[in-house]
């Protein structure tokens, strides 16, 4: 803590460190805040607590193997940085992926957003007080852990997608189980909205605070629910269309007022068309159907071909031990993540291990965000300025 | 006036609408899992601490081939291949694994080298209590990875 007076106005303002152990900063974020009495007249966000090196580890592991540290950045939303950098890789190859497995990834990106919505939800509730719509939010999110468990086997570093398609069939029963949430979900959504959409505590917790307007959202770069609570409608899934977007009819939810009240109004119509999109996959995706393109050398050959197949097995043992060589160029490949663009930048030099990889992180631009909507505005309100952002700080200090 | 019994009005809804929803959740049955009390259920495909498996005659299906030392992102697989005589004969491959250890302070239960595996020695179990106080405790020897033999009876799986 220290203060300094101001000599024309001989008021005290006083710095004070909000963070980097603060419950509410979502991680280890660090805010320095310049303080009037309890108005903030400075934020200076201070990153580089969590940081893990995972952009710089990517060079030493081969392509394959960088799958599994994509899903440490946005720990929230695993596959959708999996689905992100497979992708990318997939471009450099210029590999077609199956539409069976494009439906099964669109799936379970949306299953993923909604489960990191709720997090958001739950968290930034519980920020503001109530405590109630937190655990209601994690007990549905429960379920959709427990369908990624069901597929992939973990139910947060999941690295279920690979470069070509999927790590394996999912297995029999699952699309019931996302029936089953699919069926039961709007309802709770409901109930968060019957707690929380009118409350007026909530009202005067988040209406006309964190104001940003559309021009300022635009200038700072932000994407995802933080730029169309501000009357933007820009989504990666509708104007860079991926892994068959294209063929899902949804809506892009924009509020314009720019406030957190906004933003949370946003992320709810979300939810729901994110459950449309869930839907339509279900119908869409064929019982039958490769998983994996089909690309000798790199893209791993079926279990029971490498057991019968000589040629086969020989790709497998070349594909697990030396990993494939991708030509040299570079790639960008932008999605939709449950925070905004999440892009890859994948740079090959032509060896087995990536060259560079970077990765552009929704939630590091739109944290940038942060000092415009706390500025003016009391110590409180930064609380819930931090929770509407949805910052995941594994993302933020890669 | 009316402005004031609009308003009130509209709080007496809302809260009854919130105090419906908790009321509701109160009648709910429970998720909880009541760990350590109960057993976790895990879905069929957890990916917990490894299992070396064994063929029906007994023999190590491992061949010592090290693919998934070769395939391990945390690098974590330790192997030592020894050739199989007539005499010892350990799996029915040319060779096997004299010394297979896996390093749990770096594994990341990614299931690498469940995938490259070409004889599916190896595979993920169910087990994940793995908390010591020893580092070196969480070095697993073959020993402790492999299959027991002859395997334990097992009551019958009635699902
Ligand atoms: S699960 Fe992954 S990290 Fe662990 S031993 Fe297998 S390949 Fe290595
Ligand atoms: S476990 Fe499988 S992959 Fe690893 S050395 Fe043994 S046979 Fe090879």
């Amino acid at each position: 803590m220290a203060t300094t007076v101001n000599t024309i106005t001989g008021t005290q303002t006083m710095v004070l460190n909000m963070g980097p152990q603060h419950p509410s900063t979502h991680g280890v974020l660090r805010v320095v805040l310049e303080l009037d009495g309890e108005t903030v007249l400075k934020a200076r966000t201070e990153i580089g607590y969590l940081h893990t090196g995972i952009e710089k580890s990517c060079e030493a592991k081969t392509y394959s193997q960088a799958i599994t540290l994509t899903d440490r950045l946005d720990y929230l939303a695993p596959l959708s940085n999996n689905l992100c950098y497979c992708l990318a890789v997939e471009k450099l190859l210029g590999l077609e992926v199956p539409k069976r497995a494009q439906y099964i990834r669109v799936l379970l990106t949306e299953l993923t957003r909604i489960g990191s919505h709720l997090v958001w939800l739950g968290t930034h509730a519980i920020d503001l007080g109530a405590m109630s719509v937190f655990l209601y939010c994690f007990r549905e999110r429960e379920e959709i852990l427990k369908i990624l468990e069901m597929v992939s086997g973990q139910r947060m570093m999941t690295s279920y997608f690979r470069i070509g398609g999927l790590a394996l069939e999912p297995p029999p029963g699952w699309l019931a189980a996302v029936e089953r949430f699919v069926g039961m979900f709007p309802s709770r959504i409901q109930e968060y909205e019957d707690l929380l959409t009118k409350n007026r505590i909530w009202l005067a917790r988040t209406q006309g605070v964190g104001k940003l307007d559309a021009e300022d959202a635009i200038a700072l770069g932000v994407s995802g629910p933080t730029l169309r609570g501000s009357g933007v409608g820009y989504d990666v899934r509708k104007f860079f269309p991926y892994s068959s977007y294209d063929e899902f009819e949804f809506e892009v939810p924009t509020r314009t007022e720019g406030d957190c009240y906004a933003r949370y109004l946003v992320r709810l119509a979300e939810l729901r068309e994110s459950l449309r999109i869930i839907r339509q996959a279900m119908a869409k995706i064929p019982a039958e159907g490769p998983i994996r393109s089909e690309a000798p050398g790199i893209v791993p050959p079926d279990r029971e071909k490498m057991k019968t197949e000589m040629e086969a097995l020989i790709y497998h043992f070349k594909i697990f031990t030396e990993g494939f060589s991708p030509p040299p160029g570079e790639v960008y490949q932008a999605i939709e993540s449950p925070r905004g663009e999440l892009g890859f930048y994948v740079a090959s030099d032509g060896s087995p291990k990536p060259w560079r990889v970077k990765v552009r992180a929704p939630s590091f631009v739109n944290l940038q965000a942060l000092p415009k909507f706390v500025e003016g505005r009391l110590i409180a309100d930064v609380v819930a300025c931090i929770g509407t952002i949805d910052i995941v700080l594994g993302e933020v200090d890669r | 006036m009316a402005f004031i019994l609009k308003e009130v009005g509209e709080t007496f809804i809302t809260l009854a609408k919130g105090f419906g929803v908790t009321f509701r959740n109160m009648l709910r049955k429970p998720v909880t899992e009541n760990y350590p009390d109960e057993p976790v259920h895990f879905q069929a495909r957890y990916r917990g601490i490894h299992v070396l498996h064994r063929d029906e005659q007994g023999l190590e299906k491992c061949v010592g081939c090290f693919l998934c030392a070769a395939a391990c992102p945390a690098n974590c697989i330790y192997i030592e291949a020894a050739e199989n005589t007539d005499a010892k004969r350990i799996s029915a491959g040319e060779r096997y694994a004299k010394v297979y250890n896996i390093d749990y302070s770096r594994c990341i239960f990614c299931g690498y080298c469940v995938e490259a595996c070409p004889t599916d020695a190896i595979t993920h179990g169910h087990g994940f209590e793995l908390a010591t106080y020893d580092i070196n405790a969480l070095i697993y020897r073959k020993e402790q990875l492999l299959e027991p033999w002859p395997p334990p009876k097992r009551a019958p799986l009635n699902s």
